[in-house]
């Protein structure tokens, strides 16, 4: 009995071991990263002028942005082309690597969600979305750049970077980020050549797009009268805080309790669900992201349309754009005791808690909101930037003639909603917005479900 | 020296890779869920660490209407899925029964075709087929003159709700089909013979002999599919995101959310055990029944 | 005379019946497939032109070579006209998502699913078909219930399990889970063929000196063929078409992706490129679908012995 157990157990540990073992060889394809030594050989650098050539210690840093690092759109590089330019030349043993996220910012930030889960020091610089800065601060992801404690980032960097958009990467009086790199804001398109045919001035308030849209719809058929992003998304959230605070509503009391079921948040709710009911704004606009909404706006086909300041640089380009020379750009309007308001997307980088070159990765970062690569970024992708001096530079001006526009814009940017419980936030207010506007809920039992489930979430 | 095993050693042998993977793979994690929803777990499952907040988390899920209104559609869908696929099932297996033979071999490859394709890519597909301005169906809706313009087939949340049970249906009638057509082989063929010397019409050896025949593989493919249907995930996932608001919404999609993108790893694990709970009882079922059926060496 | 008539008619119109049911279910079947099929077949942006055309009158080629990553700048030059992207961008991006790592990755673990679990489940369901020992239906039980888990329950910790081993990020990270995914119904297929075959085999193979594991390997598993083979192909697709793990654990890298998360990456990236979409969509298909096609009468054969028989 005994010898029996023995082997009983003898076989046991084997088959445990053949099982684990079975599992080995197969191929395991790993993101390589730590320090790799690069020998350059002789032979083959044939314009390399040293004549010694020493092994270097080279150090990756992985940055972690979205395909629009690869792309440019203007006279430069592609992003990740000019920062790794810049980097090579400033510090040869630092090498720069781009891991490419998905585009879609719930995508994208839950694959960070498992990044930092896992603990995972692969990844040292992460583009992050303003509204993101918060949460992940509190969690504790994000490494504080004026903290005291290395990383910390070079005070005469950030004394030429703006300061009302470091403020909002800051978080509890800790700078959590740089940005933006690029950046967004809401704003109104519209129909200048009609508007003046029929002899209005350009919208101030809400009712005056709807008498407009009105009239002209009537007389031009086949039109649509304003166009917005109303996918069950986070565009929409934006727009919805446009709206919110055109209104005069506002995100939070002065308790921390949801306010976006007051009176005003009613009457803008009620405003917008009104637009696809009266036919001003098409069903479709459920549907819209953002790309598919300026659609018809490009072609000719909407009266107005909100969304970024970033079609500016390519609406009077006759290859992109069937309305060059006929739209104006101007602040989204406002009732009478509201605020015009264009939500505000900065788009920032940080360094991760776990990224195992942190030193490494803040002077990388300390190169890329430095002048030359701002330059360079506000080339490839229009503004807006965090670098003042980009602003005025004569070749940033000559590549984007509408640049003044955005002044206009920028006064009335509205700080993203900041609260660590954002993402949660972020889905509650598009499920229940595009519920209000879908039809599936009348609009204040959709606003008073928001703000109760906000405030299970916040904890008030 | 020679080894002589007893039989029952040698099946506890034989047993022991799949139990410790199955344990390693599922049990232990469900008491590690079970461990994080006692806790209150925010951007962290280092669960040592937090606070232990008893059945706090279980208490929000249940006060939240949304977890109410995702039981609702989760219930209403697998229902709804699970009678339409097998009545399409049952449909294509008796018909590829009753076809010629050249005609049934034909029919069975078809069959089989939406098997085989995962369910995200099922999602995907018919993103597209939905599509709200070139979608395949609404061009023949409108081309049959049925409506003026293509119906928001993910956007009206009538419509969006039964959009996501036909994807379903269409993809899962064909394995409750073939689950069918085992069951319907197994009817020994002197039977259908008696009964048809019997002067038996079809309508009536359909009902009185097929059926009763079939009604325990009905039962096992109907629980079977029922559990699938009530974990369903990529399916919402890749197809409606759970909108318009939260009408498509699935148990297991708020649990994954609740983890991947609110960080609040104790919350969603609450959310995941309730799921569990809920599916337990269908399967106690559908083990008993499978228990029921038992022809193993004893 | 007339009966015989009547008769021929009758067989004429049951045959017309069954000819016009089998294309009813064809439609069902094969229509979406097809839809896709064509779309992938068009030119880029040609399926958004209205009206819509079921089969593209110009087929080509094009959105396979965009997804499988040899397409040229030119090409895509010539077709991007008004998109805000550069073609030479774009070359870049197509070529960095090329759908071959994903193909590739997906057979390396289904295969390595497969295998490994039939073999973990071949020796589970010969011991609880065929061994005598007490318990048995308890063990069957055990085994069947956690397949009833849902993944979204072990997601989290089987996530954090894989991280604290170091796996994260590597196709084994998919493959162990997967593997035992699958053993559950693995194990119940391939017991009730077990049971199917004559228990007096194993009295046979003793009294010719045959040894348990010989008679399990040389005896048993060559008669069951027909059942291992179906389980294995439900083992293949299931790892095949598994979403939420392999999206977890792969972390958005594009060098670990399986089909199904790359699937979703790729559908991101080109949202409007629904000729490309539908040109992975069917890569990702063809291969499942022409495996599971040569040798349905099989899966077919082994089901019949299967979880359902009553």
């Amino acid at each position: 009995m005994s010898r029996e157990r023995k082997w009983l157990v003898g076989i046991c540990i084997l088959v445990v071991l053949a099982t684990l073992a079975a599992c080995g060889p197969t191929p395991t394809p790993q993101v390589i990263k730590e320090k790799e030594t690069v020998v350059v050989p002789v032979k083959e650098t044939v314009t390399v002028k040293e004549t010694v050539v020493v092994p270097q210690e080279k150090t990756t840093v992985t940055i972690a942005y979205n395909q629009y690092f690869n792309m440019t759109f203007g006279p430069a590089d592609p992003p990740i082309v000019a920062i790794k330019k810049a980097v090579e030349s400033k510090y040869p043993n630092i090498k720069v690597e781009l891991l490419v996220t998905s585009t879609e910012a719930k995508t994208w930030h839950d694959m960070y969600t498992t990044w930092f889960m896992a603990k995972d020091p692969t990844v040292d610089i992460l583009g992050v979305g303003g509204y993101w800065t918060a949460e992940f601060a509190e969690a504790g992801w994000l490494e504080p750049l004026n903290d005291g404690v290395a990383p910390d980032v070079d005070p005469k960097i950030t004394a030429k970077l703006i300061p009302a958009y470091l403020e909002a990467h800051t978080y509890k009086g800790k700078l959590m980020g740089l940005g933006p790199w690029w950046g967004g804001i809401g704003g109104l398109y519209y129909r200048k050549d009609l508007l003046e045919k029929y002899g209005f001035k350009p919208p101030q308030t809400y009712d005056d797009v709807v008498t407009i849209a009105k009239t002209i719809m009537a007389k031009e058929p086949g039109m649509t009268g304003w166009t917005w992003s109303g996918k069950k998304d986070v565009a929409l959230v934006n727009r919805w805080f446009e709206y919110l605070y055109g209104f005069g509503g506002k995100y939070f009391d002065d308790a921390g309790k949801c306010a976006m079921n007051s009176p005003q948040a009613l009457a803008a709710l009620e405003y917008m669900v009104n637009l696809i009911k009266d036919g001003i704004s098409p069903a479709e606009v459920a549907t819209w992201k953002e790309e598919d909404s300026m659609v018809r706006f490009v072609s000719g086909q909407a009266i107005f349309h909100t969304g970024r300041q970033d079609m500016l640089f390519w609406l009077d380009n006759p290859e992109k754009s069937k309305v060059v020379g006929k739209w104006g750009f101007i602040p989204n309007p406002a009732q009478p005791g509201g605020r015009r308001s264009g939500t505000y997307e900065g788009w920032a980088f940080a360094i991760s808690k776990f990224s195992d070159s942190k030193d490494a990765a803040l002077k990388v970062l300390e190169v890329m909101f430095d002048f030359p690569v701002q330059k360079e970024l506000n080339l490839s992708q229009g503004p807006v930037q965090a670098h003042m001096d980009v602003y005025t530079d004569p070749d940033v001006i000559k590549n984007n003639p509408n640049m003044p526009l955005i002044e206009e814009i920028a006064k009335t940017a509205l700080a993203p909603l900041s609260s660590p419980q954002y993402p949660e936030i972020a889905d509650i207010l598009a499920e229940e917005i595009h519920a209000a506007i879908t039809g599936l809920k009348a609009p204040k039992a959709a606003l008073t479900d928001a703000c109760a489930r906000i405030d299970l979430a916040t904890g008030h | 020296m020679k080894i002589r095993l007893r039989e029952p050693t040698i099946a506890f042998l034989f047993l022991l890779p799949a139990f410790i993977g199955v344990i390693v793979f599922y049990y232990y994690q469900i008491v590690q869920t079970g461990i994080y929803s006692l806790h209150n777990l925010q951007h962290t499952a280092d669960w040592q660490t937090q606070p232990f907040v008893w059945f706090k988390n279980y208490a929000t899920v249940f006060r939240s209407t949304y977890f109410w209104q995702s039981l609702r559609f989760t219930v209403y869908f697998t229902f709804m899925a699970t009678v339409l696929e097998l009545a399409v099932g049952l449909g294509m297996a008796m018909a590829t029964f009753w076809v010629s033979r050249w005609l049934g071999g034909i029919l069975r490859a078809i069959i089989i075709m939406p098997w085989v394709i995962p369910p995200i890519i099922n999602a995907m597909i018919w993103r597209w087929l939905f599509h709200a301005d070139v979608g395949l169906f609404g061009y023949i809706l409108v081309s049959l003159g049925l409506v003026d313009k293509p119906p928001l087939f993910l956007t009206e949340p009538m419509l969006a709700v039964h959009s996501v049970i036909f994807a379903d249906v269409w993809k899962n009638s064909s394995i409750m089909a073939i689950f069918l057509l085992g069951g319907l082989a197994a009817i020994p063929a002197d039977i259908y013979d008696a009964a048809k010397v019997d002067g038996a019409r079809s309508w009536f050896r359909f009902r009185k002999v097929t059926l009763p025949m079939l009604l325990p593989t009905i039962l096992v493919a109907l629980l079977f599919r029922g559990i699938d249907a009530l974990r369903t995930f990529d399916l919402i996932y890749g197809l409606t995101g759970g909108g318009p608001g939260t009408v498509t919404e699935t148990l297991s999609s708020f649990a994954y959310k609740y983890y991947f993108t609110y960080g609040k790893f104790g919350l969603g694990s609450a959310y995941a055990i309730v799921v569990f709970a809920i599916i337990v009882g269908l399967a106690a079922v559908y083990l008993s029944r499978i228990r029921r059926n038992m022809r193993f060496k004893e | 005379m007339s009966a015989k008539l009547s008769h021929r008619y009758r067989t004429q119109y049951t045959y017309l019946m069954q000819t016009v049911v089998t294309i009813l279910i064809a439609v069902f079947c094969l229509t979406p497939m097809f839809y896709i099929l064509s779309t992938s077949l068009k030119p880029r942006g040609a399926e958004y032109m209205i009206p819509l055309e079921l089969w593209p009158s110009k087929p080509t080629l094009q959105a396979y070579r965009a997804v499988l990553g040899i397409v040229e700048e030119a090409e895509l030059a010539s077709e991007s006209k008004g998109s805000m992207v550069l073609p030479a961008d774009q070359a870049r991006i197509v070529k960095s998502l090329s759908f071959v790592t994903p193909l590739r990755n997906s057979l390396i673990v289904s295969s390595a699913v497969a295998a490994f679990s039939l073999l973990i489940s071949s020796l589970s369901a010969y011991a609880i078909a065929r061994l005598r020992f007490r318990y048995k239906i308890q063990s069957l039980i055990f085994l069947q219930l956690g397949a009833m888990i849902p993944i979204a329950v072990t997601i989290a910790p089987t996530f954090m399990l894989m991280r604290s081993l170091g796996l994260l990020r590597t196709l084994l990270a998919m493959i162990i889970p997967n593997i035992f995914y699958n053993v559950p119904m693995s194990t119940w297929l391939i017991a009730c063929y077990f049971a199917e075959l004559p228990f007096d085999l194993e009295d046979a193979a003793k009294v010719d000196g045959y040894k348990p594991i010989q008679i399990f390997w040389k005896v048993i598993i060559p008669l069951a063929a027909p059942g291992l083979f179906s389980a294995g192909v439900f083992a293949f697709l299931g790892s095949w078409g598994e979403f939420m793990l392999a999206s977890a654990v792969s972390m958005g890298i594009p060098a670990v992706q399986t089909v199904p998360a790359a699937m979703l990456n790729f559908s991101v990236q080109f949202r409007y490129e629904w000729t490309w979409i539908s040109a992975a969509i069917i890569l990702s298909v063809a291969l499942v679908a022409f495996m599971t096609l040569v040798f349905q009468r099989w899966v077919i054969r082994g089901l019949t012995a299967g979880a359902v028989k009553y």
